[in-house]
């Protein structure tokens, strides 16, 4: 284990100590997750007052505590100048920053979404409170900067949490700009990102070779290929994992809805497919927080949900996996 | 792109059927009753190359060119280019599209004596303008709310229906010229294209009405090769002078 990753963790479990009862800290023993007042008030500023706080993993890079369920903003956000369609993005965020949620993510490819969650964080108050996870996306080094500018003024935030290389696009220009924009304090961590399964090869390469504080990656109980050599490297060079597409973009949740939930989901609290899903990719213990993306207040709800109560342990994550696939 | 022979057709879709749909609310709102209008123009289009007018051919080019230009601008630039990147690319090709109309409708109203198709060709023609006039009706069939109904003039593809109709009933040109041939060619070009584009999206879309214009092309195609060969035999068959 890095030392980096053994002052954060060491970090947590301090934290640990002053917030959690006995029964979470076995529990954040166990998956690595705490309570999100665990590290300090302030990351759990966005949140009801007197709600229960979702649990969260840290950032190896920072100790910093993310909730494990963040919001994606692919396809769902992009609503374009639909009056009615941006008032119920914002609803949308504003019940994700009630269940206690932090990291919201985007891109310059995903359309109007940048504008749509910076108008949203605008009306809501809650700009603040978010963990703005952006990326960069261009084809040319040095049109990046002008990108970037142009996404953090449709965000409305002064500087981002994290930009991330978006699925590797000129990565080897990129990443430089984007340290020296950490080191000169105008962002906070560094990332790359891919989806599908794509170009896991060079995302091992970049993962080996250079310092980055997270990674992105597409997990779910169907998709499963990163757990053989994408997660045990995240863990290993103490990158945080931020899961994509938990849902295959809906079609998981579609084919699931045509079965039961097994009974056995009720033991982790689940009421619905998508928290057992969502349950199953933050239990991994190299997933920082997975990231839905939805335009429903009932399913933000819903996802946030699995960032409360018991996670599975190894059998039991074997058991969903199975059980899904076998479906 | 790397590793493209895994990419779907639905990887490339960045909006959801419900904000694709919504388009046609806020575009059918943005123009409300300019839809009135458009179709009344359609109508009289229909009726004047019912009744084979003079000036029909020039008539359909300059409302077809009217349409293509609103669609091109009110549909694609002002509402879809903000949820999808291709619309602005869409835009250009129906501001093209638009152009190149209006300059045939010049040209048909300076000549107005057209190569006419086969009877077949010509009924069918009129039954895509029909249909493109009617096509609020097929999506309500289909479970579509009305204000979210595609209408010519407004919406891409009714619209692309009624110039793949009017083609079929006056073709820009059935001779063997070659400047002749390529000018029709360009006229067919965007629409063909479009029929390809937009019945790809409509599938991955799921929308119930997503092989009407592919269908409707394929359908076009068969006609006008046949009026062509038509065309060439009565050519063949008139007495050397």
């Amino acid at each position: 284990m890095s030392q980096r990753s053994q002052k954060s963790q060491s970090l947590a479990a301090r934290a640990a100590l002053h917030a959690c009862s006995r029964r979470t800290l076995l529990r954040a023993a166990v998956a690595g997750v705490l309570p999100a007042g665990g590290l300090g008030a302030a990351h759990a500023q966005g949140s009801v007052p007197g709600a229960a706080a979702p649990l969260t993993r840290p950032i190896p890079a920072t100790g910093e505590a993310l909730p494990l369920v963040g919001l994606g903003s692919w396809i769902t956000f992009n609503v374009g100048d639909d009056r009615a369609a941006r008032d119920n993005c914002a609803a949308v965020m504003r019940a994700f920053f009630d269940a206690g949620g932090r990291m919201i993510d985007s891109s310059p490819m995903y359309g109007s979404s940048q504008g749509v969650i910076g108008e949203g964080l605008a009306r809501i108050g809650r700009a603040a409170a978010v963990f703005s996870a952006d990326k960069v996306w261009i084809s040319s080094g040095a049109r990046g900067p002008a990108q970037i500018e142009q996404s953090r003024r449709l965000w409305g935030v002064p500087r981002f949490d994290l930009l991330q290389v978006h699925n590797l696009l000129a990565w080897e220009d990129h990443l430089p700009a984007l340290q020296a924009m950490k080191a000169a304090g105008r962002l906070r961590h560094v990332g790359i990102t891919t989806s599908e399964g794509r170009r896991h090869r060079e995302i091992e390469a970049v993962l080996r070779s250079q310092t980055i504080d997270f990674v992105q990656i597409t997990y779910n109980p169907v998709d499963r290929e990163v757990e053989q050599r994408i997660l045990p490297l995240a863990q290993e060079r103490s990158v945080a994992v931020i899961v994509n597409r938990p849902f295959q973009e809906g079609a998981l949740l579609k084919a699931l809805a045509r079965h039961p939930l097994p009974p056995w989901a009720a033991e982790l609290g689940c009421d619905a497919w998508a928290p057992l899903v969502l349950k199953f990719i933050v239990s991994h213990p190299a997933v920082t927080c997975a990231i839905p993306a939805t335009s429903s207040v009932a399913h933000v709800r819903q996802n946030m949900s699995a960032a409360h109560g018991p996670l599975p342990d190894a059998a039991l994550r074997r058991r969903i996996a199975e059980h899904v696939a076998a479906l | 792109m790397s590793e493209w022979w895994t990419y779907r057709l639905s990887d490339f879709l960045m909006f959801s059927p419900r904000s694709y749909r919504r388009l046609f609310e806020l575009v059918n709102a943005d123009l409300w009753p300019a839809q009135l209008l458009v179709l009344a123009a359609g109508a009289a289009v229909m009726v004047a190359l019912w009744r084979r007018h003079r000036h029909a051919a020039a008539l359909a080019w300059a409302v077809l060119a009217l349409a293509w230009a609103l669609v091109g601008w009110a549909f694609h630039w002002r509402r879809f280019e903000p949820i999808n990147w291709a619309a602005a690319g869409f835009a250009l090709a129906f501001g093209a599209q638009a152009l190149a109309l209006a300059a045939a409708s010049l040209r048909a109203w300076r000549a107005p004596r057209s190569a006419l198709p086969d009877a077949t060709a010509w009924r069918a023609g009129l039954g895509l303008l029909l249909g493109a006039l009617l096509w609020p009706l097929i999506a309500a069939a289909l479970g579509r709310p009305w204000v979210q109904a595609p209408v010519f003039g407004v919406a891409p593809d009714p619209t692309v229906l009624a110039t793949l109709g009017v083609l079929l009933v006056s073709p820009p040109c059935l001779g063997r010229v070659y400047a002749c041939r390529l000018w029709a060619a360009a006229l067919w070009l965007v629409p063909l294209t479009w029929c390809v584009v937009g019945g790809a999206m409509a599938w991955t879309l799921d929308e119930p009405d997503a092989a009407l214009l592919p269908a409707a092309a394929v359908g076009v195609l068969w006609l006008r090769r046949r009026s062509r060969q038509t065309a060439r035999s009565q050519e063949r068959e008139l007495p050397a002078s």
